[in-house]
C-alpha cells in the first residue's frame, strides 16, 4: 500500500509545486507606470501569457508565418511581460522606478549581469535557475533616455535569445547600430 | 346472334355517370392548388436551410478571422518584446565586451 501511495503522494505535491514555481519566476510590474508613460514619448507594455502566448506560438509556427523557430521558442515560455519608456531628455524618469522593480526580485534569483557603463547604460540581468536550467528572466535597461523592464517566465536560453537580434523578424538596432544610423 | 349482342354489350361504352367531368375537374383543380402549396413549402425549407447554413459559415467564419487577428497581433507583441529583450542583452554583452577590452 506505501508502496502506491508515495509516488501518488508525490505526484500531487509536484503537481502544486509547479504552477507555483511558475508564479514565483513572474515579477509584478504593477508600478507608477502612468507616471512613467506620462513623460515618455514612447510607451511600449507588452503582457503575454496563458492562451495568448501559445496562439501567437502557433501562429508563428504555421507555415505562412514562416518563423518556426520563433513559434517554438514560444511555445515554451510561460509569460512574456515588458514595460519600456523612451524619453525625449536624459534623467527624465525617477529612479524609485528601478529600485520598486530590484525590490520584487525575491530569493531564488541570481544577478548574472550587472553592467554599469560609462555611457550610463545600465543593465541588470537576473535568472530563476531550476537545476542548471533557466526558469524566468528578469532584465532591467536603463539608459538616459529609455527605462526598460523585462520578465521572461518559462524556459529560456539567453544565448539564444540575444541571437533572435536581427533575425526572423526582429531588426538588428543595437547600439552599436543606432550611433551608425 | 347472341353472341354478337353480348359483344357488343361487352364493348359498349358505358355513359359516366351525372356529373362525373365537374368533379375530375373540381378534384384536378384542387390537386393543383396542393401541389403548388407544396412547392412553395420547399422553397421556403431550402431557403431557411441556406441561411442557416450561410449563417453558420457566417458566424464560424468571423471567429475564425478574429481569432487569426488575435493571433497576428499577439505574435507581433511577442516578436516585439523579444527584440527587445535581445537587444538588451546584446547591450550588456557589449558593454561587458567594452569594459574587458579596455
Amino acid at each position: 500500500m506505501k508502496r502506491i501511495l508515495l509516488p501518488m503522494l508525490v505526484a500531487a505535491t509536484l503537481s502544486v509545486l509547479v504552477p507555483a514555481g511558475v508564479r514565483a519566476q513572474k515579477i509584478s510590474f504593477d508600478l507608477d507606470t502612468t507616471t512613467l508613460a506620462a513623460k515618455a514619448i514612447e510607451t511600449v507594455e507588452i503582457t503575454l501569457d496563458g492562451e495568448l502566448l501559445r496562439l501567437a506560438g502557433r501562429f508563428l509556427a504555421t507555415a505562412d508565418a514562416d518563423e518556426p523557430e520563433l513559434g517554438r521558442l514560444l511555445r515554451r515560455l510561460e509569460g512574456i511581460y515588458v514595460r519600456s519608456y523612451t524619453f525625449d531628455s536624459d534623467g527624465a524618469y525617477d529612479s524609485r522606478a528601478i529600485a520598486a522593480v530590484r525590490a520584487r526580485i525575491g530569493a531564488g534569483w541570481q544577478k548574472i549581469v550587472n553592467v554599469r557603463s560609462a555611457d550610463s547604460d545600465d543593465v541588470e540581468v537576473y535568472t530563476k535557475l531550476a537545476g542548471d536550467r533557466v526558469e524566468g528572466v528578469v532584465i532591467i535597461a536603463a539608459q538616459p533616455r529609455q527605462l526598460t523592464f523585462i520578465n521572461i517566465v518559462g524556459p529560456v536560453d539567453l544565448a539564444e535569445l540575444s541571437l533572435l537580434e536581427g533575425q526572423f523578424a526582429i531588426p538588428r538596432i543595437s547600439k552599436k547600430d543606432a550611433k551608425e544610423k | 346472334m347472341t353472341i354478337e349482342r353480348e359483344l357488343r354489350e361487352a364493348l359498349r361504352r358505358p355513359e359516366a355517370p351525372p356529373g362525373f367531368a365537374s368533379r375530375v375537374v373540381a378534384r384536378a383543380r384542387a390537386g393543383e392548388r396542393g401541389e403548388g402549396g407544396r412547392g412553395r413549402g420547399n422553397a421556403a425549407r431550402a431557403l431557411a436551410a441556406g441561411v442557416l447554413l450561410a449563417l453558420t459559415l457566417g458566424v464560424v467564419g468571423g471567429y475564425r478571422w478574429e481569432r487569426r487577428r488575435t493571433a497576428e497581433r499577439a505574435a507581433e507583441s511577442a516578436v516585439t518584446a523579444l527584440r527587445i529583450a535581445s537587444e538588451k542583452l546584446n547591450l550588456a554583452r557589449q558593454n561587458i565586451h567594452n569594459h574587458a577590452a579596455e
